[in-house]
């Protein structure tokens, strides 16, 4: 072995083997951008995602007809290959075919089904759900992660917006286990945000969080008080964020121009545009975005005005339901990439009557906060965090659909979770076994204008006479936000069986199917601890051999020396590179590039050791 | 079955203590530091779930307490009286009048109006909220049952003007 001659001369093998108990880490699975992030000696960081070492990895997820490309690559290829490239996938999460997600304008994409729980994208010849996109993110996540903790994780908390209902959350658990990964909590992104602030500025009081990303609006109030966050109320609006500003700018420009976009590549470059020139805009007064189409910046101002307007109303709401006055809050927090605009700063002061604070990256705040709360689930937080709890709130009313096609809430927005509630049935008809719950989500009286969440279907009743069997049934929001029901006759004690056809989304089996199906799974579980080895051993010899080089360099002329440096610099990008083959093979060379260095090494060393000893312990040295 | 403790036990407390409000947040929050589920966030499923049901409990509990109508409703419950069925008719009369009001004024979309009605209810809400305390003081726990049933029937017609309110705003 290369390594083995080099470690001859090293007194006390060098290691970088870190101390682990409990891998965990926080991932932000944001509409535009990834992030992974751990607590490294107290503090939260992000780790990188690429080999460039860049903290951000483009949601984006390119389709070929035997793999997929994640990330910057993927987002490079977007326009040229639009239909089988998913962008800003999260705005699918948990919705069906039917939702106004899908008849958007300027949406490249190509449906599989136009019915049915689950949207479809019809990708290089097969079909993927929006839940095994994001499991494609989520799984570069993990690598990335698992190769900078040099091991498997135990464990992730990953952030969604506080007013995902329970279908989106569901879809985002679901991603999270066909990534492989160990789903520990969801956490609401604005909270996750409060808790990164909360902890860097040791705050109290209450705070209004404005998260507008990529793709979703949240606006939370929590009040932070001896270490405990408590979650006041929350709202928000999930297909609302920096995205309908690109479009916004694209409605310009089309106008502008007199043409529209005239296929999905056209789509795809309009939007980018769009986007690049809402970048420029935050710092420029005027730009450029098509040949002859100058937008300056109180046109963007202006068109985006509308879609700010709708984030007021639920700020508005928020505070009313949180039973205080913009006034009294102690700060507000700005978090999202969207929050950049100038304009969104400038409204959210109007709106809270104080200047907002935005010195956390709004980028990376949220992932910073996702890892402190796996840090605090995994009980390796720091001392002075250990008391840390989080109290959330459930965004929506859960609520039964009754007689009528009626809404009875069962249990109202914005109750601290877990929560419960329970709701007594009886039978309406003699020997009655089985029972119909339809549950909905949302505030409006009629079940038409909630959001359907699933149909639970109670079998096994004890056959009796109509109006005799007492059926208590228990709902049960859990501290992710998602619901839980069980069900037992009262009069004989018997638990009664549920099925539960969730409105969108896969049921407990798809979701089962999915990850036996999934030999990607156990594949990359293997490729990655195949990963983890190559770079260890990599981090090896780079060590040994760089110890060499001080030790015993005066072996070596210049000339001599130059090819050994510079196979250690291949390695080194290699090791940080995710191509174990690439590491493997720079090995080889380094291994080649080195080897008369290593003889001269071994008999320099030889004369040495065997002035003195017996020849069998340098023979075993040498093994 | 063994006696659950009630509401007040749950934070340490009588049912005639007085709510401090800040305290009862202050204990909420140390009981919660107890028996939350993140607390126990490698406890096998078993555990998870009883923490989970113990925590949506203390929830609750903090819910009902802090609240002057629910912590009212809920002492009477504890006191074994039950809510009258029915509200005096005069009450019942002059609530039909006034949802007629408000269904007319929505149906005219007149904002004023609703405005306005809702004004009214909400200045009787809460002088009858302000009437509830002295009178669990002195023991009268008829009536506060009273006040109780006439708050439902505020709260009821306040929901309706919320839920335009809130139609309002996001439109």
């Amino acid at each position: 072995m290369s390594g083995g001659l080099f470690q001859i001369a090293e007194p006390g093998e060098s290691q970088i083997k870190e101390a682990c108990t409990g891998r965990v880490v926080g991932i932000d699975l944001g509409t535009t951008n990834s992030l992974v992030a751990t607590v490294r000696a107290g503090t939260p960081e992000c780790l990188a995602v690429d080999d460039e070492g860049g903290r951000l990895l483009p949601s984006v997820v390119e389709y070929f007809a035997d793999h997929t490309i994640v990330g910057k690559r993927a987002l490079t290829d977007a326009a040229a290959n639009p239909i089988d490239t998913i962008v800003s996938v999260k705005r699918f999460m948990g919705r069906g075919p039917g939702d106004v997600e899908t008849t958007r304008r300027f949406t490249p994409y190509r449906f599989a089904s136009k019915s049915g729980p689950l949207i479809r994208f019809a990708v290089a010849g097969r079909e993927v759900t929006p839940i095994e996109v994001s499991a494609e993110i989520l799984r570069v996540l993990r690598t990335q992660a698992e190769v900078a903790l040099g091991g498997v994780l135990d464990g992730v908390v990953i952030t969604v917006p506080a007013y995902f209902d329970d279908a989106q959350r569901q879809a985002t658990r679901d991603a999270g286990r066909l990534a492989g990964l160990h789903v520990l909590r969801l956490l609401n992104e604005p909270t996750a945000a409060a808790l990164a602030y909360g902890l860097d500025k040791k705050s109290q009081g209450t705070f209004a969080v404005y998260d507008l990303g990529g793709g979703t609006f949240d606006i939370s109030i929590l009040k932070l008080e001896e270490g405990v966050f408590q979650v006041k109320a929350t709202g928000g609006d999930t297909a609302l964020g920096g995205d309908d500003f690109d479009r916004a700018l694209a409605e310009l420009v089309v106008q502008r121009s007199g043409r529209a976009p005239d296929s999905p590549t056209a789509q795809r470059e309009l939007l980018d545009a769009c986007r690049a020139a809402k970048h420029r805009l935050t710092r420029e007064s005027a730009t450029e975005i098509l040949p002859g189409v100058r937008i300056a910046r109180e046109e963007f101002d202006e068109a985006i005005a509308p879609i700010l307007t709708r984030t007021a109303a639920a700020c508005r709401r928020a505070i009313k339901d949180a039973e205080l006055t913009p006034e009294t809050l102690d700060g507000v927090i700005l978090v999202g990439g969207a929050t950049r605009v100038p304009a969104v700063r400038a409204f959210v002061e109007k709106i809270f009557k104080q200047k907002p604070l935005f010195d956390l990256d709004p980028d990376q705040v949220v992932a910073l906060g996702a890892a402190v709360q796996a840090d605090l689930l995994a009980g390796a937080g720091p001392q002075a965090g250990n008391d840390v709890l989080l109290l959330d709130v459930i965004p929506l009313s859960l609520g039964l659909e009754m007689m009528g096609g009626v809404v009875e809430k069962i249990i109202p927005r914005n109750w601290t979770i877990p929560t419960r509630a329970q709701q007594t049935f009886t039978t309406y008809a003699d020997g009655q076994t089985g029972f119909d719950l339809h549950v909905v989500q949302g505030e409006r009286e009629s079940v038409a204008d909630c959001r359907s969440l699933a149909r639970f279907q109670l079998k096994g009743i004890p056959p009796m006479p109509a109006g005799m069997a007492r059926l208590d049934v228990t709902f049960l929001v859990d501290a992710d936000g998602i619901l839980q029901v069980t069900a037992h006759e009262q009069t004989t004690g018997q638990e009664a069986v549920i099925e539960v056809t969730p409105s969108y989304g896969l049921s407990a089996e798809e979701i089962e199917q999915m990850l036996l199906d999934s030999y990607q799974h156990a594949d990359s579980d293997v490729k990655t601890r195949l990963l983890i080895d190559a770079r260890v051993e990599a981090d090896r010899i780079l060590s040994a051999i760089r110890g060499a080089l001080v030790a015993d360099g005066r072996l070596l002329e210049p000339e001599e020396r130059a090819p050994i440096e510079q196979a250690i610099a291949a390695l080194q990008s290699a090791r940080d590179g995710i191509d174990r083959h690439a590491i493997r093979s720079a090995i080889e060379s380094l291994d080649h590039a080195s080897q008369s260095f290593a003889q001269r090494r071994m008999d320099t060393s030889l004369q040495h050791a065997v002035a003195g000893r017996r020849i069998s312990e340098v023979e075993q040295k040498l093994e | 079955m063994t006696a659950r403790p009630n509401y007040f036990e749950l934070f340490g407390l009588a049912p005639n203590d007085g709510i401090d409000l800040l305290d009862l947040e202050a204990r909420y929050r140390e009981r919660s530091r107890i028996c939350h589920p993140d607390r126990h966030a490698r406890a096998d499923e078993a555990t998870r779930v009883k923490n989970a049901l113990a925590t949506s409990e203390l929830n609750q509990a903090y819910r009902v307490l802090r609240d002057p109508i629910r912590r009212a409703e809920y002492l009477l419950q504890l006191g074994g009286v039950a809510l009258p069925e029915k509200a005096p008719p005069a009450l019942l009369m002059e609530m039909m009048e006034q949802r007629e009001a408000l269904s007319e004024a929505r149906a005219e979309q007149d904002e004023q109006r609703i405005c306005v009605l809702g004004a009214e209810i909400r200045g009787r809400r809460a002088s009858a909220v302000a009437a509830i305390a002295p009178a669990l003081d002195r023991g009268e726990l008829s009536a506060v049952a009273e006040k109780l049933v006439e708050l439902r029937y505020y709260g009821r017609f306040l929901e309706e003007i919320e839920a335009y309110e809130e139609a309002m705003e996001s439109t």
